[in-house]
């Protein structure tokens, strides 16, 4: 999930929320149990630009953080997954408003 | 032979290791020819490390570099790699395995659980009770499987899992998921694919498949014929076959290439094209509705548009103010809205609100509203019309009404 694909043509370019979605969906995957090295592998991000994000993700209240055997692990919050239904929701909308009109339903 | 330990940049030929074996950094491990490597207990590296032969252990450890195994690996327990990466050429059998960076499977493979931060590339078969990858897994033949998470990217061939769970996309080629698919961005199968729940925030592509209960949130294709008990679409739904269902809801647009056959509601906000028959319970559509032909067993409402070629049927239709219908349409019960248009109008009882314009109606007891117009009116009851109605030839009492399409 290095570049945001839709499936229809060539990948485009990651943009911020796009890099919020990927640290969000692989934060989920730990079930509250989120080391940051394993984020980063999962991610595909540097362990130093990842802690920015995820420190303005937890300001946004879409991520919570707690103390795991003496280090920092990392939750999803209910905001943080109403953003990603709202996020994948509309880039089902945007996918389909690129999709050439000779292949719209 | 008891416990061993290699020093850094050794290369060495080993057989029964009973006790553990250690190893510094760039190691390279050989076996006898037709032999293989055995340790009883935990084999450990510390770095890069090479295994040119088959290798047995109770527990191995990796940590910061490349473990590669040419040939087989057996890990009875457990296996970790710590900031590694580890690389198995040969076949693979593992309890639990637990691998930081990637894991990287050449020949058939099969572990109880495995977690991987990274990337997990599976070359050949893997069978597995749970996985969980944080960043892309990739299995090319066939993977069997209880429980499958990946936080980015899963790229799947022939599967046979219970669950599939991914963050980002999901690609699969055939075979079974029992429970459910939850994706969270796009989510396509490109063979016939059975499965329970399927839930995708995105864009759904799927060829023939069967399931219980579909929700996208954005869009949804299918290649083939689609059998579920519930489909749910936030916004556009394309069906290039059948489509059999118990319920419909769909927020936009829905196109259905073959028959749409509902043993209960169809809800669309927007509009649906039905290629050929639809038959439903109950049908509720905003905009439009186009069809062969339509036959609902109970209530249906239509706020546009309806066009059928053979007509549209329902024990009671609706067509709401401004809504406009091509094609003959047939009920127990007939309700025109103000400023409706209509070609044919068949029922026991037909309300044609105020403003309508309509060609033939046709019914047991007809009312029409104020400043309608009506080409034809043939009744067998009562007819009631309002201030200001145009008829374009005297209606006629009959003793028994002609037959009505459908």
């Amino acid at each position: 999930m290095r570049a945001a694909h839709d499936g229809n043509g060539p990948p485009r370019r990651r943009e911020q929320t796009d890099l919020f979605a990927t640290i969000l969906e692989v934060v989920k995957r730990y079930h509250g149990a989120a080391r940051i090295t394993r984020v980063s592998y999962g991610a595909g991000m540097p362990v130093d630009r990842l802690r920015v994000a995820i420190e303005r993700l937890i300001a946004l209240g879409l991520l919570r953080s707690s103390d795991l055997d003496g280090r920092p692990a990392y939750e999803i919050t209910p905001r943080g997954q109403e953003f990603l239904t709202t996020y994948w929701k509309m880039r089902g909308f945007v996918a389909l408003f690129d999709t050439p009109p000779d292949r719209m339903p | 032979m008891s416990d061993v330990h290699l020093d850094r940049g050794t290369r060495t030929k080993l057989g029964q290791v009973d006790g553990d074996l250690t190893a510094d950094r760039d190691v390279e491990i050989d076996a006898d020819p037709g032999g293989k490597v055995v340790v009883s207990g935990r084999a450990s590296f510390g770095g890069n490390a090479t295994i040119h032969a088959d290798l047995e252990c109770r527990r191995l450890e990796t940590s910061d570099g490349l473990f590669l195994a040419e040939r087989s690996l057996t890990v009875w327990e457990d296996l970790s790699g710590d900031d590694a990466r580890v690389e198995v050429r040969g076949p693979f059998r593992g309890g639990r395995v637990d691998v930081d960076r990637s894991l990287m499977l050449g020949a058939d493979a099969q572990a109880r659980e495995v977690e991987v931060g990274g990337t997990l590339d599976a070359c050949a078969g893997f069978a597995a009770e749970r996985v969980s990858v944080g960043g892309r897994l990739e299995v090319r033949g066939k993977f069997t499987g209880g429980r499958v998470e990946v936080g980015g990217e899963a790229q799947l061939g022939e599967i046979q899992l219970a669950r599939l769970t991914a963050g980002g996309r999901a690609v699969v080629g055939s075979g079974a998921v029992s429970d459910r698919i939850e994706v969270g961005g796009t989510f396509e199968s490109t063979g016939v694919l059975a499965f329970g729940d399927l839930e995708v925030g995105g864009a759904v592509r799927l060829a023939k498949s069967q399931g219980r209960r579909v929700e996208v949130g954005g869009s949804l294709r299918t290649s083939g014929d689609l059998t579920l008990e519930r489909l749910e679409i936030g916004g556009v739904g394309q069906i290039e076959g059948a489509l059999t269902c118990r319920d419909v809801e769909v927020g936009g647009v829905l196109s259905v290439r073959g028959n749409m056959t509902l043993t209960g509601k169809l809800e669309v906000g927007g509009t649906v094209d039905i290629g050929e028959a639809l038959a439903a319970e109950e049908v509720e559509v905003g905009g439009s509705i186009s069809a062969r032909v339509a036959r609902v067993q109970g209530h249906a409402e239509i706020g546009g548009s309806l066009r059928t070629r053979e007509g549209f049927r329902a024990a009671f239709l609706e067509l709401e103010r401004r809504a406009e219908a091509s094609g003959p349409i047939v009920g127990d019960r007939v309700e025109l809205g103000r400023k409706c248009r209509a070609e044919a109008v068949f029922g026991r009882r037909v309300d044609v609100g105020a403003d309508c314009e309509v060609g033939r109606v046709v019914g047991e007891n007809v009312t029409i509203g104020n400043h309608s117009s009506v080409e034809r009116i043939e009744y067998s009851g009562q007819l009631t019309l309002g201030r200001d109605v145009r008829v374009g030839q005297p209606p006629v009492k009959v003793t028994q009404l002609p037959a009505f399409p459908l």
